[in-house]
């Protein structure tokens, strides 16, 4: 189970702001497509396309149909979301918040089967969760409640994750752990990943192919060695962004400069 | 291959069992107590009686049979069915509203209901040229004019179709009605104690006829609350993420908050304004066994009834012959009961 996703011009305007201006990126199936761009680039707002939680021009294409206007559960069986922030309600056990990836599947009126708790049971156990089943979904560390999250997505069984600064809270090694563990779930599963990322080394370690926004525009998209350049970054970022090599491994930086370090 | 795992958060059926005994203890007990004792015995095997091929002397005689059947039980039926709306309406109020502060008359169907009240009892007609009696018809009106004002108001909000908003609209609809009550009232003297008595709540003019009139309404809208309750603990992770989970987070909050709003209004035009059941019982049965709406209402139905018996038990013998109104005694026991469970549970509250 693996499929493509594709943006074709997609556009978004929140009240009279154009926050999306034509956008126009695939992502193979399978592929870990990492989204990079400073705050306000329009990062955010691209992946609640995808998810179906903003309205927008274009067209958000899944191996190449348009699903725009695919009904709220159809889309869910096939884009699985976890935003920013996701809200871990005080009190609901880590299992009944994995159940909730089941919901595409349960008709309005239906109560979970046996198959869906036993989904629940395979996604915990693929994140080492299964021992805080019982445990507050509220009261776990930010990456215990990413790894819930992740075992939601699983629960999802949606080939397509889309995953919104899924790291940013965590430290660093939380982090790689967590980035880790989701390229396991690329490569086992076959699972098509889109994700914003802050962290540029992050990003140009983990993802496959890179887009690059700026003011809701893709300034550049492909490898990570061709769009994570010191020249595009510098134009987007700041000019003292560096790219270095460490190990045969990227990673980005911003240096101080004499100018900054005399104020 | 699950085989002694933890199970994650399921209605145990023990957890039935134990409310629905709690109930029917509830119900014995409310039938009992009264100015001529019942023996609990006698009761239960009238109760059985009425069962069909059952033929059992229960020795209560036919005076006390009348008293069972014609005075207490459908005051205790009453309390069961108004207990239990209140406290599933409740629940599904804080479920789609992800606040645990909301309660059925958040979005005016209180004010609404003690507006139309007023009105009913300060310039409606004598009850008896009327083929139904004015007063319930007008809270039911009103309770439900106001939910729908609010939800009107909330709607005409341009940026952002939000909870928040629909609360914001519910708490200017609720004042704005409460104003105009207020006025009225103040206006109508000779009414006042008629009306302040009905705002308090009582369910001291219960009869079959009540029950039977709201019976209909709180069935059905229990059936869809029970039925749907799943979609709760959905919403529970807002709005956004639980679109991206399949469902329309507006439209689940609509078809909920109709269906607390019809039963509430049908249960409210003939008990009045009983406060903080809504409230109470809901978070008792979340401190008590899960925060999952997948336990708590069928819980809180079940218990939700049970505690409006009881309440109402005390409502009548605390000050005999005379009544306290049963709001007044919900908030009184009710307040220290929910402190002391608060104090020992594991501090699961949403």
């Amino acid at each position: 189970m693996t499929s493509a996703l594709g943006f074709k011009d997609i556009g978004v305007v929140l009240g009279r702001n154009p926050i999306l201006d034509g956008v126009s990126v695939d992502v193979e199936a399978g592929e870990w497509l990492g989204i990079v761009g400073p705050n306000g680039a329009g990062k955010s707002t691209l992946l609640r396309t995808v998810a179906g939680a903003v309205s927008y021009s274009g067209s958000v294409l899944v191996d190449g149909k348009a699903i725009d206007g695919k009904p709220h559960r159809e889309r869910a069986k096939l884009i699985a979301y976890v935003p920013q922030r996701p809200l871990y309600p005080q009190g609901m056990a880590v299992f009944d918040y994995v159940l909730l990836g089941r919901t595409p599947y349960l008709g309005p009126l239906a109560a979970e089967s046996r198959d869906d708790i036993s989904d629940v049971w395979e996604a915990l156990d693929a994140l080492r969760l299964v021992d805080f089943a019982d445990r507050d979904v509220a009261s776990l560390s930010g990456g215990e409640t990413q790894r819930v999250s992740l075992a939601r997505v699983l629960a999802q069984r949606a080939p397509i994750v889309v995953l919104d600064e899924a790291t940013a809270s965590l430290d660093v090694a939380a982090q790689h752990e967590a980035l880790e563990l989701i390229d396991r779930l690329r490569t086992e599963r076959g699972i098509t990943i889109v994700s914003a990322i802050h962290d540029l080394t992050a990003a140009a370690q983990f993802c496959g192919r890179i887009a690059l926004l700026d003011h809701g525009d893709v300034i550049g998209f492909g490898l990570p060695e061709e769009v994570l350049t010191e020249e595009l970054l510098g134009q987007v970022f700041e000019p003292s962004i560096r790219v270095i090599d460490v190990d045969g491994s990227t990673v980005i930086v911003s240096l101080r400069t004499e100018e900054t370090l005399r104020e | 291959m699950n085989a002694g795992r933890p199970s994650g958060t399921r209605l145990h059926w023990w957890w039935v069992v134990g409310a629905a005994l709690v109930l029917f203890s509830a119900v014995i007990v409310g039938v009992m107590v009264g100015p001529i004792a019942l023996a609990p015995l006698d009761i239960v095997a009238s109760l059985f009686n009425r069962l069909p091929l059952v033929d059992l002397e229960s020795g209560l005689g036919e005076r006390n049979e009348a008293i069972l059947w014609e005075i207490r039980m459908p005051r205790v039926m009453l309390a069961v069915l108004v207990g239990s709306m209140l406290s599933a309406a409740g629940a599904s109020y804080q479920g789609v509203f992800r606040n645990p502060l909301a309660d059925p008359y958040l979005l005016g169907a209180g004010a609404g209901a003690g507006l139309g009240a007023t009105i009913a009892i300060a310039y409606g007609p004598a009850a008896s040229g009327w083929i139904v009696d004015p007063l319930p018809l007008a809270a039911f009106i009103g309770a439900i004019g106001g939910v729908a004002l609010a939800y009107i108001l909330g709607y005409s909000v341009r940026s952002g179709r939000t909870a928040v908003t629909l609360i914001l609209a519910g708490v200017a609809v609720a004042a704005f009605l409460t104003a105009f009550q207020t006025f009225l009232q103040q206006r109508e003297s000779d009414t006042l104690r008629e009306v302040y008595g009905w705002i308090l709540g009582s369910l001291s003019t219960a009869g079959w006829g009540e029950v039977s009139l709201v019976a209909p309404y709180v069935v059905v809208c229990l059936a869809v609350v029970l039925v749907g309750r799943r979609l709760l603990d959905v919403l529970a992770v807002g709005d956004t993420e639980a679109g991206t989970l399949g469902i329309r987070p507006g439209r689940v909050r609509l078809v909920f908050v109709i269906f607390a709003t019809l039963g509430t209004a049908a249960v409210v035009s003939v008990s009045g304004l009983i406060g903080f059941v809504g409230i109470i019982v809901p978070h008792t049965v979340r401190l008590l066994t899960s925060a999952s709406y997948r336990v708590v209402v069928p819980i809180s139905i079940l218990l939700g009834g049970a505690f409006l018996v009881l309440a109402d038990i005390i409502a009548r013998v605390a000050v005999t012959p005379a009544e306290i109104p049963i709001g007044v005694v919900t908030a009184i026991i009710g307040a220290p009961f929910f402190a002391v469970v608060l104090r020992t549970s594991k501090g699961v509250v949403s």
